[in-house]
């Protein structure tokens, strides 16, 4: 697979403060790629670096192996870029914004193709509405296909899900799930653990300017995120559930047992021929949540 | 790592007529954006509208020298009417950084400054024409008397002024963080200068030192030579000093603005 985005040793920093501290990492055409990070991580600057709208004050960025410091021009010409803030020209409607995005690009589009870019997004009925009569989500997925209007082969999306309602979220998820499909390749920020997990194929954490891991979520999980935990209703703890297959520790709470596994179905199994009642048994697989809370020592600052 | 790029990922140039289009495209737009919001591009038309009927109709018999007081007072209406162009400009400006609108802009390969010069030209548009209605109004309903050599002497400076209080607004909008600050300080600023100048009264009354600084302010620049052009169908003796003044302060309140400018 060609790498379209190299980043190495990438730094920038404000007064006061290293937003990015020597970042390295590479993207892949056609995957969706997630940085993941609390706000102030740094993952809007990086962004903003290889999107040739901030120079790096060391480190470099190649884009399709051009440098973002001497072509930006023919950068932007291939790219799509959705901010965190939907940044809509007030006074247009969502068709009259395709179209003037399209001209910027250079792009002489009809007013038909326009509106089958906003039918692309689900917004062929809204296409003469203005922006302040359109919801969050709407404005978000208008603000995508303002990302689409030149053909991008990179759109990247600045925590495009943010502040959204779940249905409108998992709308979002759909057209990004599209976008991959039909041969983009997908940079998105995130602080939500299960958007990451979701779409992304490859996450790099960050915080405090630095790439903590980068990896498939799976595997993410698997290297960092520790034990299955198996919530079983019992008032006490057979001695007998600390030789079960898998069982690392277990802790009484109440009217239910905590039980800390690393192989949930050999426990469960064995729990089952010791007579325990597995009816309203949980078990909470570890995440992206549990590797960033391993990683940083603490919750991810949302 | 290698990053090998294959021949579809080479550069895509556009053409430089795609440059043009672009900056067509974003005029028009901008302009579009005006008419569609026309209450609040009429509003700037209600002062200048009001003037018009407060002096024909309750100015009295008050004489201006050799003149009555609304065939006075007219071509500083016309002339105030473009000075607030920069009004609307400038809030633009400001309200675009503060909701990133500039940032997008700035992620698609058009320079920033050329679309700021396309945002300029449009408001330009937009103000000579808020001018001609108060001049056609002046003619057709309240009789002001101006030849057609007077309108055409009057034209270049009008022009020059409304580009000259344009680039006034989008440097104010260099040095304000807030939409509101920005209006309130190009109305604090503007008034004195209209009221030291010569836009509406005689200066024959203000201390010497006043006059002589007042003579030189833009509101003079522009209100000087509109006035004889529609009084009196000639241009002062000193047009070319007052034409080349208000090319100077156009270019340095342009260079300060493309000094200043940040789109975040």
């Amino acid at each position: 697979m060609a790498t379209v985005i190299d980043v190495q040793h990438l730094v920038k920093e404000y007064p006061g403060v290293r937003a990015v501290d020597g970042l390295s990492f590479h993207v892949e055409r056609g995957e969706i790629f997630g940085l993941l990070g609390p706000n102030g991580a740094g993952k809007t600057t990086t962004l903003s670096i290889i999107e040739g709208l901030l120079p790096p004050d060391a480190g470099t960025v190649l884009v399709f192996g051009m440098d973002v410091r001497s072509q930006a021009f023919a950068i932007k010409q291939r790219i799509g870029v959705q901010l965190q803030s939907t940044s809509l020209i007030p006074d247009l409607t969502a068709v009259e914004q395709v179209l003037l995005f399209s001209a910027l690009y250079g792009h002489r589009r009809s007013r038909t193709e326009a509106l089958a870019l906003l039918e692309r997004v689900e917004l062929g009925a809204l296409a003469h509405r203005l922006p302040e009569h359109l919801s969050g989500g709407q404005k978000q997925r208008l603000a995508l296909a303002l990302a689409l209007v030149n053909d991008p082969d990179i759109v990247f999306l600045d925590e495009p899900t943010a502040g959204l309602d779940p249905q409108s979220r998992h709308a979002l998820w759909e057209i990004i799930r599209q976008l991959q499909t039909a041969g983009c390749t997908v940079v998105l920020t995130t602080h939500y653990m299960e958007e990451a997990e979701s779409l992304c194929h490859r996450v790099g954490i960050v915080d405090h300017g630095r790439l903590l891991a980068l990896d498939t979520p799976a595997a993410l999980v698997s290297t960092f995120g520790g034990t299955s935990t198996i919530t079983c209703p019992a008032a006490k703890a057979d001695p007998s559930i600390h030789h079960m297959p898998g069982v690392v520790s277990v802790r009484e709470e109440g009217a239910f047992l905590r039980i800390q596994t690393n192989d949930h179905n050999a426990t469960i199994t064995a729990l089952l021929q010791h007579g325990y009642d597995i009816n309203d048994l949980h078990v909470k697989h570890p995440s992206l949540e549990d590797v960033f809370l391993h990683l940083t020592g603490k919750e991810i600052r949302a | 790592m290698s990053v090998t790029p294959s021949p579809i990922e080479m550069p895509r140039t556009a053409p430089r007529s795609a440059h043009w289009l672009a900056i067509y495209a974003f005029a028009r737009a901008i302009l579009w954006a005006s008419i569609r919001n026309w209450r609040t591009t009429l509003s700037f038309l209600l002062a200048p509208l009001l003037m018009l009927v407060v002096f024909r109709y309750f100015g009295g018999d008050s004489e201006m020298g050799q003149y009555d007081m609304f065939t006075y007072l007219f071509p500083g209406i016309v002339t105030m009417t473009v000075m607030f162009a920069g009004v609307p400009l400038a809030t633009r400006l400001v309200v675009w950084r503060e909701q990133e609108i500039f940032r997008r802009l700035a992620c698609t390969p058009q320079p920033l400054g050329r679309l700021v010069v396309a945002m300029m030209f449009s408001y330009l548009i937009v103000a000579i024409s808020q001018a001609v209605l108060i001049l056609a109004a002046g003619l057709l309903l309240f009789d002001a008397g101006v030849s057609p050599t007077g309108i055409a002497l009057a034209f270049p400076f009008l022009l020059l002024a409304t580009l000259c209080f344009i680039a006034y607004g989008s440097m104010l909008a260099t040095f304000v963080s807030k939409a509101e600050s920005a209006t309130t300080i190009y109305t604090f600023t503007l008034m004195p200068m209209a009221f030291i100048g010569t836009l509406f009264m005689p200066p024959d009354n203000l201390p010497d030192i006043v006059q002589r600084v007042g003579k030189w302010l833009p509101t003079s620049l522009a209100a000087d030579p509109i006035r004889a052009a529609f009084l009196d169908g000639t241009l002062p003796e000193q047009w070319g000093l007052m034409l080349a003044g208000l090319i100077g302060y156009t270019l340095v309140f342009a260079l300060i603005t493309s000094r200043r400018f940040r789109w975040q």
